[in-house]
């Protein structure tokens, strides 16, 4: 499952030969994002390393993950929802052994140079935190 | 319009490389680019002088220290300093400041004095202090600032009082680049014999430095602020505090007798500078510091007084555009947001359009906190650029603000 929906997002990517209409592609992708619950936007769900705000939730309904977010700024908020079309819905031990490397893949990594203050990096890694804490306890 | 710039550019590699030739470099704040002169010296010291200085018997070794020695009195001049050992040579004005609060810091002030800062410093003439307090069990007290970020000069005099040991405050803003009035700063501080400490970390780029003018009694730059390299940077410690330092780091060569019992201190200003300092950062300081010379501190000036005012005249096309720190600018430093933009969103497009600016709370939260904001966008010019690349940093502005609304 998350493997298909990898390469569909590398496939979606290769679509945008520019980095403008990429930008508008997840700034796009950032506004269909399903809003977050205002008790969520809370210290405890904040990502950490992040220019802008960023919230990210977690809940498990075995045997899936299912990720919420949102972020204040354009451009992360469609990371947040990028990182969430890709990892929610996904099972523990398909995300622990996911590599992460689409991002590198669609250029995205490199083309954010600031993947700290953009926190793609964090969030990927509570991603992969909350996947070892549930894996875990199965 | 502009004065034309094409020499200037010459000068700098980086800004003739052709990898470079469509950016817009408007992060000066954060670091300025090296001309020839500095690149040129500190490849000379590995290529062809590479010793160690203060220690050896060689003739190589001595000559290296005599060019070491030339650099801090080429230093001390620059800056109006009238002994050459005043001026200490450190990692950058981040190293500066801790040296001073550990050095100057623990030796003088202790539980229950005061240590004056403004809410709107860099982090790194913040930390130092409040850290310090922290340890000693000394209070951090405020200096107040006007509606301009001006520090409030009638408001300073009201909370001196001989519990106050030291005052520290930044020259030119790192956010706004206004200049505060250090002179009369320091003319009040000293009717009550409180010494000042001055963060020049965005000065002496912009502005002629002069600390005897100032009468200051500390002050910090970077090396790599001021077109030189980085890892180099220069405290000045007026002659009168030498007996009131303590070491702040120990090893070789700031010592004279390294007894276990009671080690005898060298004499100033190697008693702070332990261990190998960094020649090739020292001589490419020196390097940077004759650049500005040949070039002209003025000619400088002037230069940014055009940038400053054209910069200006362009950012009132900006529809919801909001800018801090409009009045007494004095380096070319912009700190802006676009209404309901995030600062983030802005920066990020702006760099993929080759226009480098810095976003965020800038190290200077203090400052955000004062905006009631949580970051902003900063370009921050040299006198190097030029008016053609503002125009470019508008229009790109312009297409990124329709692109996100």
């Amino acid at each position: 499952m998350l493997e298909k929906i990898e390469k569909k997002i590398i496939t979606d990517f290769s679509l945008f030969p520019s980095w403008e209409e990429k930008y508008e592609y997840i700034i796009e992708l950032g506004k269909e994002l399903a809003p977050l619950k205002q008790v969520y936007k809370s210290e405890k769900h904040l990502i950490k390393g992040c220019q802008s705000r960023v919230w990210l939730v977690c809940k498990y309904n075995k045997p899936k993950l299912y990720f919420f977010g949102d972020s204040d700024a354009l451009i992360t908020k469609g990371i947040v929802a990028l990182v969430i079309k890709l990892y929610s819905q996904s099972s523990p031990q398909e995300i622990i052994n996911n590599d992460m490397g689409v991002f590198s893949k669609i250029g995205l990594n490199e083309h954010l140079s600031m993947t700290r203050s953009n926190g793609l990096n964090s969030m990927l890694k509570v991603i992969k935190n909350y996947a070892l804490k549930y894996y875990k306890n199965e | 319009m502009y004065t034309d710039n094409k020499n200037i550019i010459k000068q700098f590699p980086y800004l003739q490389s052709v990898k470079n030739k469509d950016i817009v470099y408007f992060d000066n704040a954060a670091t300025t680019h090296k001309p020839n002169k500095v690149v040129d010296a500190i490849c000379e010291f590995y290529k062809s002088n590479n010793t160690n200085i203060h220690r050896s018997t060689h003739v190589q070794g001595a000559a290296i220290t005599q060019d070491y020695e030339d650099s801090r009195k080429c230093i001390a001049k620059f800056i109006g300093a009238k002994n050459n050992n005043e001026i200490i040579f450190t990692s950058g004005a981040t190293e500066s400041i801790n040296l001073l609060a550990n050095s100057y810091g623990r030796k003088n002030i202790q539980k229950g004095d005061v240590i004056l800062i403004s809410e709107i410093e860099h982090h790194s003439n913040m930390l130092p202090w409040t850290t310090l307090a922290k340890e000693t069990g000394a209070e951090i007290q405020i200096i107040p600032l006007n509606e301009e970020l001006m520090v409030d000069l009638s408001e300073l005099k009201l909370i001196l009082n001989n519990k106050v040991k030291i005052i520290a405050i930044h020259h030119i803003s790192n956010v706004t680049g206004i200049m505060q009035n250090i002179k009369s700063i320091i003319s009040i501080a000293h009717k009550f014999n409180i010494p000042v400490f001055v963060d020049g970390a965005q000065a002496p780029s912009h502005i002629k430095i002069d600390v005897n003018l100032l009468n200051c009694d500390f002050y910090c730059f970077s090396g790599h602020k001021l077109f030189g390299p980085t890892g180099v940077g220069v405290l000045f410690i007026k002659h009168k505090y030498f007996k009131q330092l303590t070491p702040y780091k120990t090893g070789g060569q700031m010592v004279v007798t390294a007894s276990i019992k009671k080690p005898k201190w060298a004499e100033m200003p190697l008693q702070l500078e332990a261990g190998t300092p960094n020649i090739a950062g020292v001589l490419g300081l020196r390097a940077a510091i004759e650049f500005i010379k040949e070039y002209g501190i003025n000619e400088i000036i002037k230069k940014e007084e055009e940038l400053n005012s054209y910069m200006e005249m362009q950012l009132k096309n900006i529809p919801k555009l909001i800018q801090y720190g409009k009045y007494n600018k004095t380096a070319p430093i912009f700190a802006f947001n676009i209404k309901n933009i995030h600062h983030y969103d802005i920066s990020t497009l702006l760099a993929q359009n080759n226009i480098l600016v810095r976003s965020g709370h800038l190290c200077n939260q203090g400052l955000m906190n004062h905006l009631k904001i949580d970051g902003c966008v900063r370009a921050s010019l040299a006198f190097y650029n030029n008016s053609n690349e503002i125009d470019k940093f508008i229009s790109v502005l312009k297409k990124i603000i329709s692109f996100l609304k």
